[in-house]
């Protein structure tokens, strides 16, 4: 048994005894009837907390179709590669509604496979996604396709090693138990479990990788230190696992069963007729599998291509790639048209000048000047004279008679060369938007009839979707009546045993006593880093912040306060503060289970000034580039405030998109 | 050249004792004679003000002027761009008039009250102008344009010429100092829009 790794510390030099020993030991029962109860509940002895690995987002390309949107429409694709850790950041310059939280939804809906508040009238607009991530050494792909909302496509380990598919899923809660098997084993993080109460029933649940993955979406307000949900100290929980505190997960565990063996004691101490509620239950479901089973006689069998898809939805997204890329390259051509086309009537007005120059020339040449055009003072007859006499011009005494008629032809010449060249120049750009259009419309065609056939194939897979959910409620339904038999067999219902809560009880007081032990230190490391952190990132006059299941105290210029009472400024650098320390920590020691990314929507002025904000994202950038394990990602209207704070090559603007895709 | 077709085509007759020996015909302001320059140098603002006149007497000789201007590349070859100044296409009317007064061709003279400069075609420019109509095919144009242009602007003020073509936005927008910007689109829709209807 390992336990945090804090050699100076001298208390610890003596190993103590295995969880199960001590709690057998102290609740005077043998080591099998721990082992028997610890069994049943999945709590395993406390391993080694893990060596970090952290989650790095490598590429993001999505492609789909734009509809009713008013100003936009059409396909697109939209790709953001070489990325790596550091910050990123999705701008749009004072112009919302251009699709950079779109980006950041994406993102976390490929990672966690549930979106988070993805809009459905944008998610329809999306039709593949392809998100390649990397954890530690391991490069991940996930891709799929959404059509009518049901996600279908595969998770892939593409190196080291040959690529893989891992597992294929369809539909959104197959996607989100993919995402989860994956990350939560990844990561190391334990399902947090937790009772809910409804009428007198209790029961539990567990939140897992989801509630995990969107703790990492920072946006709006900011209720908890860590993630959105207050209730259930869950952040307190997420902070404990994250961090990799010994015992938290053991104390979670029998804190939880615990909680649920109270709650069913109390059930059963009403006495209520349980037999009469299990027959009547038994009827009930049972006339529920002779429905299931009629309409399961309605439904044909058939099988579903999986290749199809998946070639037909590569070659989809190649489609609509190469049809924007037509689309630009033809109003390129189409500018350089127009623009030629200016060049060459102006090119051929300044021909028609010169002609006419030359023309009123030769009939002016034959005039004789009466006065100095600038002051307009009487040509004297002397000059005139000259003039008749040996061409010498009245006005300015050049030699007129050596016209310069050479110079005059070349002028001509030039100008005709000039106007024949753009002539030729506009019609080959001309011919190069027409043929590129014609390709573009091509490619569409052939697009469309992708897209249609993937439609099409989508709705097969409905209906046999359709009975594999049937199948699935009849084994459900099937399993439901056996375990109603064998309750009604147990008669009378066995009772809650005293000895089982008693031993629990024992064991969740040493979970928690080991648990408050080693936690101490790695908390206190956690807090001066968050403050440090915090510091750096402005929140002036912040002095100690104490982090405790039963709520955080912020003291500030010598006040102390919870974290509730801090502006929204405040809070959001604190939970920033939060996952980086956590990722600084795991730097230094190697050891945690934070992914260590992090999506940022909108940090709005209302939250902070211009200048803290950008002195905020300033050091982030700079805090995520002396760990190297934090990938953080940034949406914002605000470039020209935030644009200065991100290295140019980590930013997408809408300059390179017109919208963001 | 553009200037000795004003004069001649758009002139005024002037009495029987002009202020100026020789004179035969006057324009009587500057801004005046700046806003027929203008018409002349641009077809596509032009084109719009014969519009605007059509629409006002609905006199189908407007409607076809227009439409013979539209319908070639006058417009885009036509051009010779003009600054605005403060108030209006404005370009210093001294240097291309410096020639024709040169030649004895033109002269200008301050109304002695008004200390309006005023600009008169002599004798010899007229006879000139009928010359270069005669025998250079480039005089052509400015003869046939400066004419339209004389005829739509008769019995209008420099002032009226100038509320008119301040009716159009890339004219009046135009920043000072710069060029005022072409037409041609949006007069051709224009066109195409009233043809659709009649």
């Amino acid at each position: 048994m390992t336990i945090a790794e804090t050699p100076d510390d001298e208390a610890r030099a003596d190993p103590i005894a295995p969880f199960r020993e001590a709690v057998a030991e102290k609740a005077k029962v043998t080591l099998a009837v721990v082992d028997l109860l610890m069994d049943e509940l999945g709590v395993s002895e406390e391993g080694a907390t893990r060596r970090a690995d952290h989650l790095t987002l490598r590429r993001l390309v999505f492609s789909g179709e734009k509809r009713a949107t008013g100003y936009a429409d059409g396909p697109f694709t939209f790709e953001w590669k070489d990325l790596g850790p550091g910050l990123f950041a999705a701008f749009s310059n004072g112009v919302n509604q251009v699709g950079k939280s779109t980006i950041l939804e994406v993102m976390l809906w490929a990672l966690r496979g549930k979106t988070r508040s993805l809009k459905p009238e944008v998610r329809s607009w999306v039709n593949t996604v392809e998100l390649e991530f990397t954890i530690g050494a391991d490069h991940y792909k996930v891709d799929f396709t959404d059509f009518d909302a049901v996600p279908r496509g595969k998770l892939v380990l593409v190196s080291p090693g040959p690529a893989r598919i891992l597992k294929a899923f369809e539909g959104d809660d197959d996607f989100e138990t993919v995402m989860g098997d994956l990350m939560m084993r990844r990561f190391a993080l334990q399902p947090i479990p937790n009772v809910r109460h409804t009428d007198d029933e209790a029961s539990q649940y567990f939140h897992s990788w989801s509630a995990y993955a969107g703790s990492m979406f920072i946006e709006g307000s900011h209720p908890a230190i860590l993630g959105d949900i207050t209730v259930g100290a869950l952040w307190w929980r997420m902070i404990h696992l994250f961090v990799g505190m010994p015992y938290a997960a053991t104390h979670m565990a029998m804190r939880n069963a615990v909680t649920l063996e109270q709650a069913q004691r109390e059930g059963a101490a009403q006495g209520k007729s349980r037999q009469d509620a299990l027959s009547a239950e038994l009827r009930r479901v049972e006339a529920e599998r002779k429905r299931l089973e009629d309409r399961l006689k309605t439904l044909s069998a058939g099988a579903l291509k999986l290749e199809e898809i998946d070639a037909l939805s590569i070659e989809h997204a190649r489609l609509s790639r190469e049809g924007s890329e037509l689309l630009a390259r033809a109003a390129e051509a189409g500018r350089a048209a127009v623009a030629l086309k200016q060049e060459k009537d102006e090119a051929r007005a300044s021909q028609r000048r010169l002609d006419e120059g030359l023309a009123s020339k030769r009939v002016f040449a034959g005039l004789k000047p009466v006065c100095c055009p600038r002051c307009a003072e009487a040509i004297p007859d002397a000059r005139a004279r000259t003039e008749e006499s040996d061409g010498r011009c009245a006005v300015c005494d050049r030699d007129t008679l050596k016209d310069d008629q050479e110079a005059f032809k070349d002028a001509q010449e030039a100008a005709a060369e000039r106007v024949r060249t753009l002539s030729a120049a506009e019609a080959a750009a001309r011919k190069a938007n027409e043929d590129a259009t014609r390709a573009a419309t091509e490619v569409e065609r052939k697009r469309s009839a992708a897209a249609a056939r993937l439609k099409a194939i989508d709705e097969q897979a409905a209906a046999l979707r359709a009975r594999r959910e049937l199948e699935d409620q009849l084994l459900k339904v099937a399993g439901a009546i056996e375990q109603l038999r064998v309750l009604m067999a147990q008669n009378p219902a066995a009772q809650p045993s005293e000895e089982k809560l008693r031993i629990l009880k024992i064991a969740e007081a040493i979970a928690e006593a080991r648990m408050k032990t080693a936690s101490a230190d790695l908390l206190l490391d956690l807090e001066t880093e968050v403050v440090s952190v915090a510091q750096r990132f402005g929140f002036r006059g912040l002095q100690n912040i104490a982090i405790r299941g039963n709520g955080i105290m912020v003291t500030v210029s010598d006040v102390m306060s919870g974290y509730s009472k801090q502006t929204a400024g405040q809070r959001l650098r604190l939970r920033i503060a939060l996952v980086i320390a956590m990722m600084r920590m795991a730097d230094r020691s190697g050891y945690g289970n934070h992914p260590g990314v992090l999506f940022i929507d909108s940090p709005g002025s209302e939250e902070l000034s211009d200048e803290d904000l950008f002195a905020m994202m300033k050091e982030i950038g700079q805090v995520s580039g002396e760990t190297r394990n934090l990938q953080i990602f940034l949406a914002s209207a605000r470039s020209d405030i935030l644009g200065p704070a991100v290295s140019p090559r980590h930013i997408k603007g809408p300059e390179s998109f017109g919208a963001m895709f | 050249m553009r200037l000795l077709f004003i004069l001649a085509e758009c002139g005024d007759p002037v009495g029987a004792l002009p202020p100026v020996p020789d004179a035969v015909r006057a324009i009587s302001s500057q801004k005046r004679l700046q806003k027929m320059d203008f018409w002349v140098r641009n077809p596509d603002h032009l084109a719009h003000a014969l519009l605007d006149v059509y629409g006002e007497t609905s006199e189908p000789k407007w409607l076809r002027c227009a439409q013979a201007i539209l319908g070639t590349e006058e417009p885009e070859v036509r051009r010779d761009a003009m600054a605005k100044y403060l108030y209006g296409a404005f370009e210093p009317i001294d240097t291309g008039l410096a020639p024709l007064i040169s030649y004895g061709l033109a002269k200008t003279l301050r109304h002695p009250q008004t200390r309006r400069l005023r600009f008169f075609l002599l004798e010899r420019g007229d006879q000139v102008a009928s010359k270069m109509q005669a025998e250079l095919p480039e005089a052509h144009w400015y003869g046939d344009r400066a004419r339209l242009v004389g005829e739509l602007c008769r019995g209008r003020s420099g002032e009226d010429l100038a509320r008119m073509q301040y009716q159009q936005p890339e004219y009046a927008n135009a920043p000072n100092g710069e060029t005022i910007a072409s037409i041609a689109a949006q007069v051709r829709a224009r066109l195409a829009n009233l043809e659709g209807r009649s």
